[in-house]
């Protein structure tokens, strides 16, 4: 059963980490696209748009279960490092009770959010029809997804008896 | 209860969680809304969440993060770096500590292809510092050296941190790259000269160079650095004639990186995969605690504790020495325990209303906040840089040796930083040119 549950969680961090890293390369050539057809006095539509509302929502918030499972979140470790490895198994549950809080507050919200969003096919002021209710979906993956990753790595520390 | 009781008290809660380890961005955040829960209502917080993240993260100024780190990866993970350090060499050798010097001067040149000061750091580690040592330099001084110049990458334009702390102070990014640029190179300089006057009293430090290379060397080294300086000149020569806004000139610098890499054939699938993966991981673990910390302003503004902090600090005295030297001991405190970034986002909705409310120019205090973090990236006992050169050579020296040999190199940034408050020009003529 954990096992399942943990090559479900890292293979859903995997993919969409891979998602994340094209939408930085297609960032990175759709904002240099742009730049190189303002030379010639041209434009390309809608960069500031698909870049803000699409782009950097995606490569922003998709990593986040695979940061989450690989514990490359900022954190300080001088003062636990010196504490007894029970007292620091004891804070790490702590530590991702507070984060399974705190994601799951941020999937739900963002879920009901994105559903209302789709509900009213959400778009923004612009020169032109530019739908985002899509990008919020974005969120909930990626905050759901954490806490799954969130989830398998307390139950990891709790069978090893270990923080991680 | 009252809400500024609740905003001091929020403040000690989310401190206590970083310090047992919970990651900093989700104390910061699930701090604020707990707190801004009781202080007003359920409802309210719900509706932060609903509001923020999306319309924080999905903001055009701060693609700039993802890409400069982008940039800065694949810079190294292609080598686009190789060459730098020994190119300048042959022309420094002669200089007294000349090995030392020429690392300050090529972690300069990274600083200005990089927008991290730990990247730095970690890329002339394993080249420059393993180079001295067998020439027998101090391992103080050769640790100390590149984990000290290292932090010019965070202040020598681009700068992963002046994109955030523009974005977070809305002051102009563009301003703040043309600020930072003289206090960076200033920075490089004293060092440089600290090294040599070190070595001229006392030669024992450095080992001798015994490359006598002729012009023709020279030319020939200078064949193999191309990249960099290629790379920076449009990175900010577009920057600085308006050819690209500084958000799209990381863009710009990731794509022209590509294209040199390819063009020298090191533009390998597992060097761009492994630049993507490290700029896309690092960039969530930045905007993690970016979401946290706006939680967190929202928080402390209800609780009116920054106005209150702002009133306490500026009823001593309204004098922007005092500010300074208030901002000075929250940093260098906090700096020894919390990272640059992590702590960028922690204090400045402290800080920022003081800074305001006393009328200091934000340009200015921006770049003195960075010398100020640089600092604490590498002091004990964290000093982030200190454990990447340890990271990078292992057995070969002890902490207490980087951290004796930094030491030199943190008296120099006082002197920096003292030079900065004193002559704000040397931060503010640059984007003053700019404006005109």
């Amino acid at each position: 059963m954990f096992g399942a549950l943990a090559w479900t969680s890292k293979t859903l961090d995997r993919v969409l980490l891979a998602i994340a890293c094209l939408s930085l390369v297609v960032m990175a050539l759709h904002i240099t696209a742009d730049v190189v057809a303002r030379a010639f006095n041209q434009q390309v539509v809608g960069t500031l748009e698909t870049v803000s509302y699409y782009h950097m929502v995606i490569a922003v918030l998709l990593p986040l279960a695979f940061v989450e499972r690989t514990h490359e979140n900022i954190r300080v470790d001088a003062f636990a490092q010196l504490l007894p490895g029970w007292a620091q198994l004891g804070l790490y549950v702590v530590a991702c009770l507070i984060g399974l809080f705190f994601f799951g507050a941020l999937a739900w919200q963002s879920a009901l959010d994105a559903y209302q969003s789709t509900v009213r096919q959400e778009t923004i002021m612009s020169n032109f029809l530019f739908y985002i209710w899509p990008s919020r979906w974005a969120l909930p993956i990626a905050f759901g997804a954490t806490c799954l990753a969130t989830f398998v790595n307390l139950l990891k520390a709790l069978a090893e008896r270990r923080a991680l | 209860m009252s809400n500024f009781e609740i905003g001091v008290g929020g403040i000690a809660v989310a401190l206590f969680l970083v310090a047992i380890r919970v990651p900093i961005g989700i104390a910061l955040g699930s701090v604020s809304i707990v707190g801004i829960g009781i202080m007003t209502s359920p409802r309210v917080a719900w509706g932060m969440i609903s509001a923020t993240p999306f319309d924080f993260v999905g903001q055009w100024e701060l693609t700039a993060a993802p890409m400069f780190l982008l940039m800065g990866y694949i810079c190294t993970t292609t080598n686009l770096t190789q060459g730098l350090f020994h190119a300048i060499r042959l022309f420094l050798w002669r200089l007294p500590g000349g090995l030392a010097v020429s690392s300050v001067g090529a972690c300069a040149f990274f600083a200005a292809a990089s927008g991290s000061s730990v990247a730095t750091a970690a890329a002339l580690s394993r080249i420059a510092v393993p180079e001295m040592l067998r020439r027998g330099y101090d391992k103080g001084l050769a640790t100390g050296t590149i984990a000290a110049s290292g932090t010019l990458g965070s202040l020598i334009p681009p700068s992963v941190l002046l994109v955030l702390y523009g974005v977070y102070a809305q002051v102009s990014v563009g301003q703040l790259f043309m600020a930072g640029f003289i206090p960076g190179v200033l920075s490089a300089l004293i060092y440089a000269a600290m090294i040599m006057v070190r070595v001229k009293v006392n030669p024992a430090l450095a080992g001798a160079d015994d490359i006598r290379p002729s012009w023709s060397d020279r030319l020939a080294a200078l064949r193999d650095v191309w990249p960099l300086p290629v790379l920076i000149i449009s990175v900010l020569g577009g920057i600085f004639t308006g050819a690209f806004s500084p958000t799209e000139a990381g863009a710009v610098g990731t794509v022209v990186a590509c294209l040199i890499a390819a063009a020298r054939g090191s533009l390998t699938w597992s060097a761009f995969r492994e630049a993507l993966t490290k700029a896309a991981v690092s960039t969530t673990g930045i905007f993690i605690i970016l979401i946290g910390s706006v939680f967190f302003t929202r928080f402390l503004a209800l609780s009116r504790v920054p106005a209150e902090f702002a009133n306490l600090i500026l009823s001593v005295s309204d004098q922007s020495w005092w500010i300074l030297l208030a901002v000075a001991v929250i940093y260098i405190v906090l700096g020894m325990f919390i990272d640059s970034i992590g702590l960028l986002l922690l204090t400045l909705p402290l800080l920022l209303p003081l800074v305001d409310g006393a009328g200091l120019d934000l340009v200015w205090f921006g770049i003195i906040v960075i010398k100020l973090l640089e600092i604490g990236l590498v002091t004990p006992p964290i000093g982030l840089n200190v454990y990447v050169i340890k990271g990078a050579l292992g057995g070969q020296v002890s902490l207490t040796d980087v951290f004796k040999g930094v030491s030199w190199f943190v008296a120099m940034d006082v002197i920096t930083l003292i030079l900065i408050i004193l002559v704000p020009a040397l931060a503010l003529y640059l984007p003053s040119v700019m404006m005109r």
